[in-house]
């Protein structure tokens, strides 16, 4: 039987009563709430037990609830929030003792917090010290939920729960509200507390993989805010302790949103978004896990998708999202499997016939390079044929890349491939960001808009003489001030097309003159070099010489070349007599040659 | 990267929801569009640290939430954290739930606030007494900004010689440079697609659903500077694109390999300037031939060559209209050569 942890937070089941007991007019933010005669919270929840039970069958579950599970901490409240738990845990077949359920700063009741500080008259005292009276009714809730006596809320503890998964793992539940008081406040561990209780558990387990649980988000969905919503110098002390004690997996919820990700391939942390609060996306995550050989959580999202988004939600239903591609999907936690790891060097030779004669060769084999490969194959976009870019630029085959970039899906994934290249090898280590050509400045998007750099675009040199010249203009002066560029396109062969957009008159030869290093960066690399490295598309004025190109082509020296797969295609034999030479050619009526340029304007020229 | 700050004389104006989406959509992995609902922190933080770092200090500060359902939790320090660096903060077009949410109106009581027949508010003034005069509207903030930089920096004098259109049998006397604009005012444009991305989600994707929708219309770009303005709006909608490099020889390779156009889907096209719509009436044409329906066309700008009397651009959106009125300053001319 498989296991799986669900993993749901911010459940905000709210009162629909006021302060005074009369039902509230403005509606309320929440499937989740006290009003029987709304029938619309029932099918909600049935809806998420549905989709859970239709996609995990001959699953064992256990339920981990990151805090918020009430708004306001209000006694009725917990009675509604305990019947949809006992409800979703009931149809879900999950025993109690596999639930871990965690307070947030929501279930903080805040006029007991502050009644608690009025009564005790103390002038020092601070209201979030109040731990019993701002739990109390979380405390009864909790109790009441295990109902058993032996699994008690302690609102004094800084570990307040615990769940045994696989023999070799558990999962423990911190309490983050030690700051939150009668007013909002930020995520706060107390820290001696915790590293007290967390030296006896990890005595109880020391063979056990210890992944934690808490309320508050360590890290925040977007990057300028890197301390997440928690007390700066708290967390990073909570953080490195739980580091120093092996802890690889946090989990948490409270920003509403849902996101994971790895630091350096020790530390995991996945958020999960609101369960029920209606705006702005409902959300739960569910965690395989598989410790058969190493451990690994396979991490899946689910969202609740609404038939119109710009308005408050109406109906909808649970699917999955497929993760960002650089969003964790797994978290390896130990003995990472091997066909995981990018392969370096790695020669694959498809089967598909379509491709029979084709030797592909792959630099390193990242999650990246073997979709896009597969793309080609499963959307048979290698064509044989004869294709000509240029009088000096034919081939036998062509890719056809638009194929790729007009799906939505391939086309986020495909500049993800080329921001995660830029990322991986080149970092931030540019100045300057040019997008060549229809397709490489429809992938340059993400990375134009990523990284405040300046950017222009250019078309292929192909295409060079269909534009006007303002659309030829490259916009910027380099004045010196760009020394580092970075060239995003979306199939590079010989490099032919580089060196020229570098150097030919008219292009944009006075922008590179003072430029000192130029990275390029493609999908495909399709030339014909077996084992290429990153300076291929450098060439010295002897080679050029030697090869008897130096007419047509231009020697070049600061070139960096990074690409996702290699693609190899065979070039056209013929050389400059092609025309006379090649029967196809002499026989245009045969209607095999697919030219990318118009003869005229070539004639003309 | 801050993409909707416009500066109309003592007035400094941020839109929040514009900000949101754009982060979220390039950003962050979690993409959903100009559906994003919900105003987070980080939204806030870098627009206090945007201002911050600003040396101008504009007499008023403007937070605009139009297109905005929802705010991060406990956000109400923020609002007054930028309340503190300039008193005069106003907040336009936002909803009243997010103002009692805010616990707005215990703070500050203006009389002089406006709102609208549903009660939300069009001006919400964070200071007790006082008011000050401006537009409320985010098209009008909008265009009169996309004006200025358009007359001031991207509409290039042709030296006295009249400019071969090259899709059309007419002279232009100016060239309206929006490669140029996209390359040197990237975060102002991007507002503009932006803007483009929300009229056509209003007009063409409203009932569907972004996230998982195989019927959503399709965006054709034509040429490099629509393929900037389609990349990232496919971004925005979350939907397929096709590259439909009309003026070029691509097409010749789909009459013997394969059509871009898939019979009954519906398309959009999207072209950063029509004129005299040419080129859209090509791509049209193609579009229907290989069985395709043409919804329409999306443009950052459209120049307004027939009265709307004559012809009533249903079919068309744009995010800037040169008409007679913008024409005054821009002094944009079409000429044949009968005239010249």
């Amino acid at each position: 039987m498989k296991k799986a942890i669900i993993h749901i937070s911010d459940l905000h089941v709210t009162t629909h009563l006021d302060a005074n007991g009369i039902k509230k007019t403005k509606a309320i933010n929440s499937y989740f709430h006290t009003d029987d005669s709304d029938e619309s919270r029932d099918s909600f929840l049935q809806s998420i037990i549905i989709h859970i039970n239709k996609e995990y069958t001959n699953t064992e579950f256990y339920l981990m609830v990151t805090g918020d599970i009430s708004d306001s901490a209000n006694r009725n409240e917990y009675v509604e929030a305990k019947r949809i738990l006992n409800e979703f845990i009931t149809s879900l077949k999950i025993d109690k003792r596999k639930t871990l359920l965690l307070p947030g700063d929501h279930d903080v009741n805040r006029v007991d917090c502050a009644k608690a500080l009025d009564d005790c008259g103390v002038q020092d005292k601070k209201a979030f010290e109040f731990h019993k009276e701002k739990f109390q009714k979380f405390t009864n809730f909790y109790n009441d939920f295990y109902s058993d006596g032996e699994i008690v809320f302690n609102p004094e503890n800084a570990i307040c729960s615990k769940v045994d998964l696989t023999p070799n793992s558990l999962i423990i539940g911190l309490n983050s509200n030690f700051r939150i008081g009668a007013q909002s406040g930020e995520g706060y561990i107390n820290l001696e507390k915790l590293k007290l209780e967390l030296e006896n558990v990890i005595a109880e387990n020391s063979d056990k993989h210890v992944f934690a649980a808490f309320h508050h988000n360590m890290e925040a969905k977007y990057e300028n805010s890197a301390i997440g919503n928690w007390e700066k110098d708290n967390r990073n002390q909570v953080k490195e302790y739980l580091q120093s004690k092996d802890i690889k997996v946090l989990f948490y919820g409270n920003e509403h949103s849902s996101f994971s990700e790895e630091e350096e391939g020790i530390l995991f942390q996945s958020a999960v978004g609101t369960l029920s609060k209606k705006n702005p996306i409902q959300s739960f995550k569910i965690y395989e896990i598989d410790d058969s050989d190493g451990y690994i959580v396979n991490n899946k999202l689910y969202n609740y998708q609404q038939q119109n988004s710009l308005e408050l939600l109406s109906t909808g239903y649970w699917s999955h999202i497929e993760s960002p591609p650089l969003e964790k999907k797994r978290f390896v936690i130990k003995n990472p499997l091997e066909t995981n790891k990018p392969t370096i060097k790695q020669i694959q030779i498809l089967e598909n016939n379509h491709f029979q004669s084709l030797p592909i060769q792959q630099i390193e084999t990242t999650d990246y390079s073997t979709k896009l490969f597969n793309l080609v194959k499963e959307k048979k976009l290698f064509h044989s044929g004869h294709f000509h870019w240029s009088e000096t630029s034919r081939a036998h085959n062509w890719i056809d890349i638009t194929k790729i970039l007009n799906n939505f899906n391939d086309l986020v994934f495909a500049k993800n491939a080329i921001l995660d290249l830029v990322e991986r090898n080149i970092g931030e280590n540019f100045d300057f960001v040019i997008g060549l050509g229809i397709e490489g400045n429809i992938l340059s998007t993400k990375i134009s808009v990523k990284y405040e750099k300046p950017y222009s675009f250019l078309p292929y040199s192909y295409r060079y003489d269909d534009h006007n010249d303002f659309e030829k203009e490259i916009c910027f002066d380099n004045d010196n001030k760009y020394k580092s560029v970075l060239i995003i396109t979306d199939v590079v062969n010989d490099g032919r097309t580089i060196r020229k957009l570098i150097h030919k008159e008219g292009r944009a030869v006075d922008f590179f003159k003072t430029v000192e290093k130029i990275f390029v960066v493609s999908l495909f690399y399709t030339g014909k070099i077996p084992n290429p490295n990153t300076s291929i598309l450098n060439l010295t004025k002897e080679e050029l010489i030697a090869n008897g190109i130096l007419e047509e082509d231009h020697p070049e020296s600061r070139i960096s070349y990074y690409f996702v797969t290699a693609m190899k295609v065979e070039e056209c034999p013929y050389k400059a007599d092609y025309k006379t030479a090649c029967l196809l050619m002499q026989n245009p009526e045969l209607g095999c040659i697919h030219k990318f340029y118009n003869d005229e304007k070539v004639e003309k020229r | 990267m801050i993409i909707s700050k416009i500066k109309i004389s003592n007035f400094l104006y941020y839109h929040l929801h514009a900000e949101q989406t754009i982060t979220s959509a390039f950003v962050d992995g979690g993409n959903i569009g100009v559906s994003e609902q919900l105003i987070n922190e980080t939204t806030l933080v870098k627009i206090i640290n945007d201002y911050r770092n600003d040396i101008e200090k504009p007499e008023v500060l403007i937070l605009n939430f139009e297109n905005t359902n929802a705010i991060q939790n406990n956000q109400i320090s923020k609002i007054i954290e930028l309340k503190n660096l300039n008193s005069n903060l106003i907040l336009i077009n936002i909803k009243k739930e997010l103002i009692k949410e805010l616990n707005l109106l215990s703070l500050y009581d203006n009389e002089n606030n406006v709102t609208d027949e549903d009660n939300n508010y069009l001006v919400f003034n964070c200071f007790e007494t006082g008011r000050f005069q401006f537009s409320h509207s985010t098209q009008e903030i909008f265009r009169t900004h996309f004006l200025k930089l358009l007359k001031d920096n991207y509409t290039n004098p042709l030296d006295g010689k009249e400019m071969y259109h090259s899709s059309s049998s007419v002279y232009l006397s100016k060239w309206i440079n929006i490669k140029k604009f996209i390359s040197v005012d990237r975060e102002f444009f991007l507002y503009a697609i932006y803007n483009l991305a929300i009229k056509t989600f209003q007009k063409w994707f409203k009932n569907l659903n972004l996230i998982n929708n195989e019927s959503k219309p399709i965006l054709v770009c034509q040429n490099l500077n629509s393929s900037y303005i389609t990349s990232i709006l496919s971004t925005l909608l979350r939907t397929d694109i096709v590259i439909l490099d009309q003026i070029g020889p691509i097409n010749k390779m789909y009459s013997t390999l394969d059509s871009k156009i898939e019979t009954n889907r519906k398309y959009i096209v999207v072209s950063d300037l029509v004129c005299l719509g040419t080129e859209i009436k090509i791509a049209k044409s193609l579009i229907e031939f290989l069985g395709g329906k043409y919804l329409g066309n999306v443009s950052i700008v459209r120049i307004q060559t027939i009265d709307p009397i004559y012809r009533n651009f249903e079919d068309a959106e744009c995010v800037f209209v040169v008409d007679n009125e913008t024409n005054k300053e821009i002094v944009y001319k079409i000429s044949t050569a009968l005239d010249i």
